[in-house]
């Protein structure tokens, strides 16, 4: 008898289908525990592989932009001018169906406030490979 | 026993329900251009949005705002520029805030910390613009509006130097301009504050089909991406601080040795909204084979593409594919491409032609 155990895993189709455990960080209420400062980057570590990921930039100044990445912008070949970087300005919003266990928002111009809601598989992060290469680092 | 191995393919159910590797990249694509764009595996669904400019302009002020790279800045400055074989191309986007009166100076053009050449909205009589160091009032009015912004542009070339606002010559001088080595917005004699953003200095001169292409019908512009890109000596932008931006009180230089303006060290330095509101004249064309292939010229005359305009306003295909192309059509356009991918490898995917692609 075969001792396999069907479980979650990153090519499981299942693991998408069923509805995402629900991730939330930030808060509508003012706070100041989801500032970014001007030309700062924040890590947001996800407890399990991503199935979707939606952020908005709330920030109160008009000029404020949001900069999401996969990776440290330090690691990035070419950084900006390479363009792996999805650009909020205020009041823009992104959703994508992506996995991954991380991403990076930074701070471009002017201090921004930022939510972000993913919606997570059960996955254990650890079952995620590092994301490099096209498209994210170069 | 079978020796199948079941993996990911362009049939495989699965390989499109998993969510996607992300992939994300920006691309500035001039009037006219395609760029094609390759992914590293095949996509399950491909995002394409024009994001919205920076748009972040100066404020100065007749009393404490200044801009400039001439203070604390070093002496001599930071250009040597104007005169016999020292063409040059200095260019900016202005606004109205302060209310322009006659003999006002909105910028001056320095040479070790003294004013060589002055640019007015009004001349000391008050019926014209003027600039340089010469009294030579222009032959049209200039912009009116305290809301309107236009772009100016001095170039010294061939002997001549010339005004432009937008894309029209407002003024020849037919001679040189005096060598200069610092720029300094407003004057200190007579100054007049106003709204400025993305000053650009070329080594080289500019004739007037060069000027269109860096007013770019008056929408964002990457210099990065002009024809004389190679002689651009600084371009300061207000926004961007991460990339080189507006802090303490001084303004990165973007374009090679960080040659920073500054910004009235101990003043009231303001901001204001930037010229760029909506996109008007500058769109994308999306199609998912080259208008240079065999049959490519189908691809235009049977409307094989998807047209994009607007800042912010995403559109998704949902598609497998390898690769996409992006034609420029107006004006140069800055867009962003965010794709989901699947782990199926680019090989096994077919190339895309036929209906609804190019016949």
């Amino acid at each position: 008898m075969s001792d396999f155990k069907y479980t979650t895993g990153l090519q499981n189709v299942g693991s998408y289908l069923v509805s995402g455990r629900p991730y939330v960080t930030g808060s509508f209420i003012e706070s100041n525990e989801n500032i970014i400062g001007t030309g700062l980057e924040t890590k947001i570590e996800f407890p399990r592989v991503t199935k979707s990921i939606s952020l908005w930039n709330y920030a109160a100044g008009g000029s404020t932009k949001l900069r999401l990445t996969f990776v440290p912008t330090a690691s990035m070949t070419d950084h900006p001018a390479a363009g792996n970087y999805i650009e909020l300005a205020k009041d823009e919003t992104v959703t994508f169906d992506a996995k991954c266990s991380e991403v990076y928002l930074s701070a471009v111009s002017g201090d921004v406030h930022w939510k972000m809601y993913a919606s997570l598989t059960e996955i254990p992060k650890e079952r995620m490979y590092a994301l490099t290469g096209s498209g994210i680092s170069e | 026993m079978s020796s199948n191995i079941y993996t990911a393919g362009l049939q495989n159910v699965g390989s499109y329900r998993v969510s996607g590797q992300p992939f994300i990249i920006k691309k500035v694509i001039n009037v006219g251009d395609e760029v094609k764009v390759e992914f590293p595996y095949v996509t399950k669904n491909i995002t394409i949005r024009v994001p919205t400019p920076p748009n972040n302009a100066i404020q100065t002020t007749a009393g404490q705002g200044r801009f400039m790279t001439s203070d604390p800045g070093p002496n001599p400055g930071v250009y040597d520029l104007g005169g016999s074989g020292k063409d040059f191309t200095l260019s900016f986007w202005y606004k109205e805030v302060d209310t322009w009166s006659n003999n006002k100076r909105v910028l001056t053009l320095n040479k070790a910390n003294s004013s060589v050449a002055n640019f007015r909205m009004k001349t000391p009589s008050g019926t014209k613009y003027q600039f340089d160091s010469a009294n030579v009032a222009a032959s049209t009015t200039p912009p009116n509006g305290q809301t309107e912004w236009f772009r100016v542009t001095l170039t010294q070339k061939t002997g001549s130097t010339f005004c432009y606002f937008d894309d029209i010559v407002v003024q020849d001088t037919a001679s040189l301009h005096p060598n200069f080595d610092d720029f300094q917005f407003p004057g200190n004699s007579a100054p007049v504050g106003g709204g400025i953003d993305e000053l650009i200095v070329f080594s080289s001169g500019m004739d007037a089909a060069q000027v269109a292409e860096l007013h770019n019908s008056g929408e964002y512009f990457n210099p990065n991406h002009h024809s004389l890109s190679a002689s651009i000596l600084t371009w300061h932008t207000a926004d961007h601080a991460s990339d080189g931006v507006d802090t303490n009180q001084e303004i990165k230089d973007l374009a090679g040795t960080n040659e920073p303006a500054h910004l009235f060290g101990t003043g009231n330095n303001n901001f204001i909204a930037g010229p760029w509101g909506t996109q008007s004249t500058g769109k994308i064309r999306v199609h998912t084979l080259s208008t240079g292939s065999t049959s490519g010229a189908n691809i235009i005359n049977n409307n094989h593409f998807k047209e994009i305009q607007g800042y912010n306003q995403p559109y998704s295909f949902p598609m497998k594919g390898k690769e996409i192309y992006i034609s420029g059509i107006g004006a140069q356009v800055t867009v962003e491409i965010l794709a989901e991918l699947t782990n199926i490898p680019t090989a096994r995917m077919y190339a895309l032609t036929g209906s609804g692609i190019d016949e």
